[in-house]
């Protein structure tokens, strides 16, 4: 099977603070693969790494077997980085953590700022149109602004838009958070629909481990800055360790 | 109609003369408005890119025709120039975010605005260098003899503030609103990391930024030339009230700066007639209102919604 995505050993720091020592992991086209950790592991941390807003210190990270960020032997960020406006046209997309919707902009307008690189009218609208079918909601609240949604509704927002793009690989950073049990389920359901038929591999960073490991091919878990444990995902779920720290067994 | 014991007729001469002196407000007003929504930072040099973008105006003005002999080789010479203060401002604009803001981005909130200080300083002292501090005539190039209608009256030129002044405003709020590239703005300037997971080109955008506001002060700038002349600190008390008139109206909401340069110029105008301000005081009432809209609505008239949900 072929990687899409490979991270090797890659440091990120805040000052003085290093949030990621040494992280290699990888992501095999067509799979949903998960990552679970705990508040401060460094999850987000990693998905920003990915897209290119947190600049490595060390390491190198790969997609679709081009080496798209760096750092130099002295521990800065190589020069030769791409920016994360390109990095997105490489079909890398991620819906952030905490939504990051365009709250003073429109459910439509959020929707095309998704397909912001695409440039044919024609095929925005068909993109539209075909998230419109898989959230229906979103169709209704078209004209609304993207602020006044509930939450569950900002989450289908947040997919939909990083969805707009016809990307490759796609990055969810906890799309379960805050949301009421139901809602949850209905985010999974709607995620592994997405990976069946939109012909994209998901990365899905998340805390709540039982949801993310039964939805997914494999996962790993970050404590701290360190993959500590990484299998596949049913293997995972009967870990005694993984049982006793994120599944509350 | 009465308002405060003042004739029909005269209202209406006030409210020309406040109309066009608020587009005016409001178009420059648009520069440091459209740079706060997008980078929280007041750029205190905008006032100076007016001034050189109206200078290099005014020498090809001068340069392509006589404007005392009229006709209609002057005025395609007008619009060519005006067309030309618009790009020099608008690449000055650029060049001084690139190399002035944008290594400070990253620095404390007062770093760039001390730069920016110190750029409207050494610009305008630059432009005392070169051009002589001695103001400058800039010659209408029509007619610019007063139209009377009833008792009251407008001078060709106020028409064209007006009309210009409303074109460009209009056209911003549709370009702002409606076009790719405006909804870009809106989204970088709600949060620019996001933007940039859009594929949106966070830099770039920022320029476009630069490039529109210091366009609309170059227009502005030429428009207060041919009623004041030309000369390096024209940019000063200009710049200031605009910037008042973007804080009233609510800094970073485009809306609200069309509205507070309108208003402000109404003010202005009225408040010299109606509350009988001596002409030499005019400026204090700005800076009243300023004082007052601070005190009162800090966030200005026009917020922006807030209804974010976490
Ligand atoms: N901008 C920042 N400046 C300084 N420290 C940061 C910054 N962002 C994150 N950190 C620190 O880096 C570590 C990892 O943070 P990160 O946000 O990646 O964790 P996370 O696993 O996503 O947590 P959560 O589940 O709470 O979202 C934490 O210790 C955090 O305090
Ligand atoms: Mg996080």
């Amino acid at each position: 099977m072929t990687k899409i995505l490979e991270i090797n050993n890659i440091h990120v720091s805040y000052g003085n603070i290093e949030a990621l020592k040494g992280v290699s992991l990888s992501v095999n086209e067509g799979e949903i693969v998960s990552l679970i950790g705990a508040n401060g592991a460094g999850k987000s941390t990693l998905l920003k790494a990915i897209v290119g807003l947190e600049p490595l210190k060390g390491g190198s990270i790969k997609y679709a077997g081009e080496e798209i960020l760096s750092a130099t032997g002295s521990g800065k960020a190589s020069k030769k980085n791409l920016r994360p406006d390109v990095i997105m046209t490489k079909g890398i997309s991620m819906a952030p953590e905490g939504r990051g919707i365009f709250a003073e902009m429109t459910v439509l307008e959020n929707l095309e700022m998704g397909a912001f690189i695409i440039r044919d009218k024609n095929l925005i609208n068909r993109n539209i149109e075909e998230k419109y079918e898989m959230f229906p909601i979103l169709r209704d609240r078209r004209k609304q602004l993207a602020g006044s949604l509930s939450g569950g509704e900002q989450q289908m927002l947040s997919i939909a838009r990083a969805l707009m793009s016809k990307p490759k690989l796609l990055l969810l950073d906890e799309p379960a958070l805050g949301l009421a049990p139901i809602i949850i389920q209905n985010i999974f359901d709607i995620v592994v629909k997405i990976s069946k038929e939109e012909n994209v591999t998901i990365f899905l960073v998340e805390q709540n481990a039982k949801m993310a490991l039964s939805i997914s091919n494999k996962g790993y878990v970050l404590e701290t800055g360190k993959i500590i444990l990484e299998n596949d995902s049913d293997k995972l779920l009967s870990d005694p360790k993984v049982k006793a720290a994120y599944l509350g067994e | 109609m009465d308002l405060f014991n003042i004739p029909a007729n005269e209202l209406i001469q006030h409210l020309i003369n406040g109309l066009t002196l608020g587009a005016i407000y409001s178009l420059i007003a648009l520069g440091y408005t459209m740079v706060y929504g997008i980078l929280k930072f007041i750029n205190f040099a905008h006032g100076e890119i007016l001034m050189l973008g109206t200078y290099s105006g005014y020498f090809l003005y001068y340069m392509l025709c006589d404007p005392t002999k009229g006709g209609s080789y002057v005025i395609i010479a007008f619009a060519v120039s005006l067309l030309f203060a618009m790009i020099i401002s608008a690449i000055l604009g650029i060049t001084i975010e690139r190399i002035a803001y944008k290594p400070l981005r990253k620095a404390p909130r007062l770093a760039p605005l001390l730069s920016a200080i110190g750029v409207s300083i050494i610009l305008m002292n630059l432009a005392s260098l070169m051009f002589g501090t001695k103001s400058k005539k800039f010659d209408y190039p029509f007619d610019n003899t007063p139209i009377h209608f009833g008792d009251a009256s407008i001078t060709p030129n106020q028409i064209m503030i007006l009309v210009v002044g409303l074109i460009m405003m209009v056209s911003l709020k549709l370009f702002v609103d409606r076009s790719r590239l405006g909804k870009a703005m809106r989204a970088t300037s709600e949060n620019q990391a996001v933007a940039a997971l859009m594929g949106i080109n966070v830099n770039s955008i920022i320029s476009l930024t630069f490039a529109i506001g210091s366009a609309l002060a170059a227009v502005a700038g030429i428009l207060i030339a041919m009623e004041f002349k030309v000369y390096p600190t024209m940019g000063q008390l200009a710049g200031l009230k605009a910037f008042i008139a973007a804080v009233v109206g609510g800094i970073g909401n485009i809306t609200g700066a069309m509205v507070g340069g309108i208003l402000l110029g109404l003010l202005e105008t009225f408040g010299v007639v109606i509350i009988g301000i001596p002409q030499g005081l005019k400026d204090t009432i700005a800076f009243s209102v300023l004082i007052i809209i601070l005190l009162v609505k800090p966030s200005g008239l026009l917020i922006k919604n807030r209804r974010e949900k976490v």
